[in-house]
């Protein structure tokens, strides 16, 4: 079991460098680039133009820019320096002599924008949008779980055709219009949720402030209970579509395992049906849902895009869009890479499951 | 000379007719028994799909809507009225509208999708425009991915070897990006000025291969070892003619329902992209950038704004998903109709 896993998390390297190489590739091919902001501005003169471009590293050549963000080359030397001053290799952490540069350090930059450490900046925001993404993945599991799984035991009931128009429907459904009718609904007509935001902005200092955790910890039922509304409709809006298309997977996935001949003998053993759907079909039709939820956790993250930015959610995605229409480059690349990181251990994660759960597997 | 080699991938020698022993004499048996091409089973099947062919028909509507229904009732962008922006449009069959209140006064029989907010325009021509520009980003791009997937999927599949390893990593980094991500961060970089249908078409196409070329290459390395490819290489056929000839007319069907499925995904994506203002500009109506400014407005309840693009989206997606579904039933030579 070591072995494959160690063997997987191997295969995983020339994929995350594939990963990065891509991620810096799109950003080259992007118009201007950090230094275009400055073309412009008459007040810049051309020697501070190159003063900027120096101290970004611009004035050298793409591989040594490549090497020097993901932090294999030491940005205080020309060319391509694989060794820090000490003769040390750079990648080594500073500790031992290395560098402090680049990704591998956990050095993302600094945003074009604000001057801020990229890293600081998506920490900050990271909180609502595992707030958001958490609560909507668990409550997603659960609902697939459950409806596909009564779909099956029940199929071609009423219940079951029910369920497979709204997963047809729901599948069809674009998340960012299912966000807006929601907002119609229960914002603009019935008035009953909040719509926009994490907190309500006359109760509380906005969230992530320090004024703000000295108001949690003052209050924290009513803290708790604001976040909560807050939280009601963006989850909807990203759990709909996904129970969509996952719970008709788990409904054929359970048919096929109630299907089996072991569900055929177990019953005719004489064992309760409760036991025989849920110890023995119910179990080994999971099996392909764990993989399947595994490779889905990637559109948790453009649904998020989507969905905080509709409902002012000040998380990750909504930094993203910000950061698009502000052409911040060092901003976008971290947050590229961070979930393309993410999705890459999100399968390897799958897949180990996959071995874990299913003994029939072999690795 | 077969004018077609059958698009069937597990079992190509299907229509397998032998005469029954002491039967008809065998020029009676021929004339009785003349074997279906795999097109016209793939047909009869998918007929009985009855989702398929209301899918089918829905979208038959739609590709014609969006064909004449421009030539009716033209795309006129409105002109901003001064004083007037905040103006917040007329619900579906109203003549006029009395602001203070937020009600209609008079109906009649215009505008039966309402109107939008702030620069006020007809709905229902936005939507029906916008049918063109969607639709045919969601084929077009298809098309281009699925001929890179092809390409990229023949070329790994019948070279194999370091070829297809190089290949099948990229595709690896592709898929691990988060592509609606990288999509937005690309049709905001690279749209030009004008004419930035194309670009946005192009991205998508350049985002929607790698699914095809796994399916693709898997399908050419098991179609790659069958008796009648060896036997073309028998023969001296040239590697071309045995790629485009022999293994791919047999990979067809599955290619035809991965590229339906990959229609209305980008459908849906160009609606997300162009929602956020990333996409296609409004001058160009999509059922995506119509939706664009509808968040501004929903605060004064103007549900028919959001309400009738997001209808259009949903229904073209059903309609393209349930012909995939009829169309993978229809190829599929283990469900029998």
């Amino acid at each position: 079991m070591a072995k494959y896993v160690v063997r997987r998390l191997i295969q995983a390297i020339p994929v995350i460098i594939g990963i990065t190489i891509a991620i810096y590739a799109i950003m080259l091919l992007a118009p201007g680039g950090p230094q275009q902001r400055f073309a412009n501005n008459p007040k810049i003169t051309n020697e501070q133009r190159e003063k900027f471009k120096k101290a970004w590293g611009l004035d050298q050549p793409i591989p040594v820019q490549y090497c020097r963000w993901i932090g294999f080359c030491d940005p205080d030397q020309d060319g391509i320096a694989l060794l820090t001053v000490k003769n040390v290799p750079n990648f080594l952490p500073e500790s031992l002599g290395g560098g402090d540069n680049g990704m591998i350090h956990g050095d993302l930059g600094f945003s074009i924008d604000s001057g801020e450490s990229v890293g600081g900046r998506i920490g900050k925001a990271a909180l609502p949008t595992l707030l958001l993404a958490g609560s909507a993945l668990i409550l997603w599991i659960t609902l697939a779980i459950l409806l596909g799984v009564f779909a099956a035991l029940k199929r071609y009931s009423f219940f079951d055709q029910a369920a497979t128009v709204f997963s047809y429907i729901g599948f069809a459904m674009p998340t960012f219009w299912l966000g807006l009718m929601l907002i119609l609904i229960f914002g603009a007509s019935l008035k009953v949720l909040p719509v926009s935001g994490m907190v309500d902005a006359r109760l509380s200092p906005p969230f992530g402030s320090d004024q703000y955790w000295t108001y949690f910890g003052k209050s924290p039922g009513t803290a708790i209970v604001d976040i909560v509304r807050h939280l009601i409709l963006p989850v909807v809006t990203l759990v709909v579509v996904s129970v969509a298309g996952d719970s008709r997977f788990v409904r054929a996935s359970m048919l096929e395992a109630l299907g089996q001949d072991y569900v055929r003998t177990a019953r005719a053993k004489g064992l309760p049906n409760r036991i025989v759907t849920f110890r023995h079909a119910l179990r080994n039709a999971l099996l392909p849902v764990v993989t399947n939820i595994g490779l889905e956790i990637p559109f948790l993250f453009s649904g998020a895009v989507v969905t905080e930015s509709i409902f002012s959610w000040p998380g990750e995605g909504r930094l993203f869009i910000n950061s698009i229409t502000n052409f911040d480059y060092t901003i976008l690349m971290g947050i590229l890479l961070i979930a393309a990181i993410l999705t890459v251990l999100a399968n390897l994660l799958a897949d180990i499951l996959y071995a874990v759960v299913d003994p029939r597997i072999k690795y | 000379m077969g004018a077609m080699i059958p698009p069937n991938v597990t079992d190509p020698d299907q229509p397998d007719v032998t005469p029954p022993e002491g039967g008809p004499a065998a020029a009676d048996y021929e004339v009785s028994l003349r074997s279906l091409s795999q097109w016209e089973l793939a047909w009869r099947k998918f007929r009985q799909h009855r989702l398929a062919i209301v899918g089918l028909g829905l979208l038959f509507g739609l590709v014609l809507a969006a064909i004449v229904g421009p030539i009716f009732v033209p795309f006129t962008p409105v002109p901003p009225v001064p004083n007037q922006l905040v103006y917040t449009g007329r619900p579906p069959f109203c003549v006029s509208l009395d602001e203070a209140k937020h009600a209609c006064t008079q109906f009649g029989l215009v505008r039966p999708f309402g109107e939008t907010g702030g620069l006020q325009a007809d709905v229902f021509m936005l939507v029906l425009n916008g049918a063109r520009t969607s639709l045919f980003l969601g084929f077009t791009s298809m098309a281009i991915g699925v001929l890179i997937g092809t390409i990229v999927g023949a070329v790994a599949g019948y070279v194999g070897g370091f070829v297809d390893n190089l290949l099948m990593r990229f595709v690896d980094v592709m898929l691990s990006l988060p592509l609606l991500f990288v999509i937005l961060v690309v049709a905001r970089f690279f749209k030009g000025a004008q004419d930035n249908v194309w670009s946005i078409i192009i991205v998508f196409g350049l985002f929607s291969w790698m699914g095809v070329s796994r399916l693709v290459r898997s399908l050419f390395l098991s179609i790659r070892e069958r008796e009648f490819v060896e036997a073309a290489k028998a023969v001296g056929v040239r590697d071309r003619r045995i790629i485009f000839k022999h293994i791919l007319p047999n990979a067809f069907s599955p290619i035809v329902v991965a590229a339906s499925l990959i229609v209305g995904g980008n459908i849906s994506g160009e609606a997300f992209v162009s929602f956020l203002g990333f996409g296609i500009n409004p001058s160009t109506p999509t059922w995506g950038n119509i939706l664009s400014n509808a968040l501004a407005f929903i605060a004064q309840g103007n549900w028919w704004w959001p309400l009738f693009p997001g209808l259009a989206i949903i229904l073209a997606v059903l309609a393209v998903n349930f012909v995939g579904d009829g169309l993978r039933d229809a190829f599929d030579p283990r469900s029998r109709a």
